[in-house]
């Protein structure tokens, strides 16, 4: 990740860790000094059939930040949940649930079905920030960009895709 | 008014018709979808050319100030021209509906 | 439902959050600023460049009560923006300000954005821009008051 800061470029690396190490890697971590979790997140990456899980801690003895990152396998979508070591962990779990699916094994709220609902309405759809979930309106309102004025162009032109889109969103059938 | 902005700075967006040739280029880079182009072509034989040639006659060319951004996407894609920055913010309006802007409007 | 801040809000009536136009003294709007994201920054830069100016309230000139709405309205504050509007006094009008007000703006496609604020409340003035400058603001503001002076009179 790199961050354009005061016209110095700052190169963040993500230190990768293994699923197993998870938990006792950011746990000797926060030993270390970085104790203030500011960011824990997940990026769908529907082709690789994984998620990325990324958290970002900051010292408080200097002002250096460190991205952490881990792979997490959708067909298996668990993680040890840190929330013994940051208990900012607690919020940002949740809600990475909420929008991924991804279940945080010891965090006892996210497992609360009366503690659900953290952020989205009843009428939201389920893991919202999954990249097969459509964006509904850019669904159902049809794309100005598909008219054309020269039939010829038109007949020439590769189908385009209107921005901002997925083509599986557009599949008819059952599928999710 | 404050003098000492840059005209990008969320005024509005003018349309030149004349310079406008249908290429829809601003409508599908748009991001939110907020610009609509309608034409059609036409025959035209330029006087002293031996075949007529196919020229896009612009109908309407609409921008939804309620959804647009101001991102300027359009202005920086725009082979032509046709689009600029002006300083002028737009006004409010008492309608929804009369945030959608056509080409008088947009060419004023 | 989650609670506006009532402190704040309760300030309207306590004329902390009272202003009127500085190019029309005799006109008195209470504008309520109820900033939801970003475009909420524009109300404020209205107020220190002066184009708005705080009303004492022992002003006897009758009020409009104006919620400027400004910012992003999410599905789960839709009943937080109509309890505001319920408790404003009347006569009142609803200004939506920005782009997200007007439609969802360039959060249109989203799950969690409501498609404007006029699914929720009424609105008499609609201010285009991403975000609107604070001269629309006042220019908005002016007109509600143009179309309402009627009622302020009497």
């Amino acid at each position: 990740m790199t961050i354009a800061a005061n016209s110095v470029e700052i190169t963040q690396q993500i230190e990768w860790i293994s699923a197993e190490q998870w938990r006792d890697s950011l746990a000797s971590a926060h030993r270390q000094g970085w104790v203030c979790l500011d960011v824990l997140t997940a990026i769908d990456r529907p082709e690789q059939r994984e998620f990325h899980v990324v958290l970002h801690a900051n010292r408080v003895d200097s002002a250096l930040g460190q991205w952490w990152g881990v792979v997490v396998p959708q067909h298996d979508a668990e993680l040890a949940s840190l929330v013994d070591v940051f208990k900012a962990a607690a919020w940002h779990e949740r809600e990475t649930r909420e929008m991924f699916g991804i279940t945080f094994t010891g965090n006892v709220v996210s497992h609360d079905p009366t503690a659900q609902g953290l952020l989205l309405s009843d009428e939201a759809p389920v893991t919202p920030l999954r990249k097969h979930v459509p964006l509904g309106a850019r669904v159902d309102t049809p794309w100005p960009g598909n008219a054309d004025p020269d039939p010829r162009r038109s007949a020439s032109r590769r189908r385009q895709a209107p921005p901002g889109t997925r083509p599986e969103w557009f599949e008819t059938g059952d599928g999710q | 008014m404050i003098e000492d902005i840059a005209i990008e700075s969320r005024g509005t967006i003018k349309l030149s018709a004349p310079d406008c040739t249908s290429c829809m280029l601003c409508v599908r880079e748009c991001p939110v979808w907020c610009i609509e182009i309608d034409s059609h072509t036409e025959q035209v034989t330029p006087e002293g050319a031996r075949r007529p040639r196919s020229v896009a006659v612009l109908d309407a060319f609409t921008i939804d100030w309620g959804l647009c951004m101001y991102c300027g996407i359009c202005v920086e894609v725009c082979p032509f021209d046709a689009l600029a920055w002006a300083p002028s913010p737009r006004g409010g309006v008492g309608e929804a509906e009369q945030l959608v802007a056509g080409i008088e409007d947009l060419s004023g | 439902m989650i609670e506006l801040p009532t402190p704040a809000y309760q300030s309207v009536s306590g004329g902390a959050r009272q202003y009127r136009l500085a190019s029309h003294p005799e006109i008195r709007v209470v504008a309520t600023d109820l900033g939801l994201a970003c475009c909420a920054v524009e109300f404020a830069a209205a107020l220190t460049r002066g184009l708005l100016l705080p009303v004492a309230d022992a002003d006897p000139v009758p009020t409009l009560h104006l919620l400027v709405v400004s910012g992003t309205l999410t599905h789960a504050l839709r009943p937080s923006i109509e309890a505001a509007w319920e408790r404003l006094p009347e006569p009142r009008a609803a200004m939506a300000f920005g782009a997200c007000t007007a439609s969802g703006g360039p959060y249109w496609d989203s799950y969690s954005v409501a498609q404007g604020i006029d699914e929720t409340i009424p609105v008499q003035v609609y201010v285009p821009g991403c975000p609107p400058r604070p001269e629309a603001l006042i220019a908005a503001i002016l007109s509600i008051a143009e179309g309402a002076a009627d009622v302020i009179r009497s």
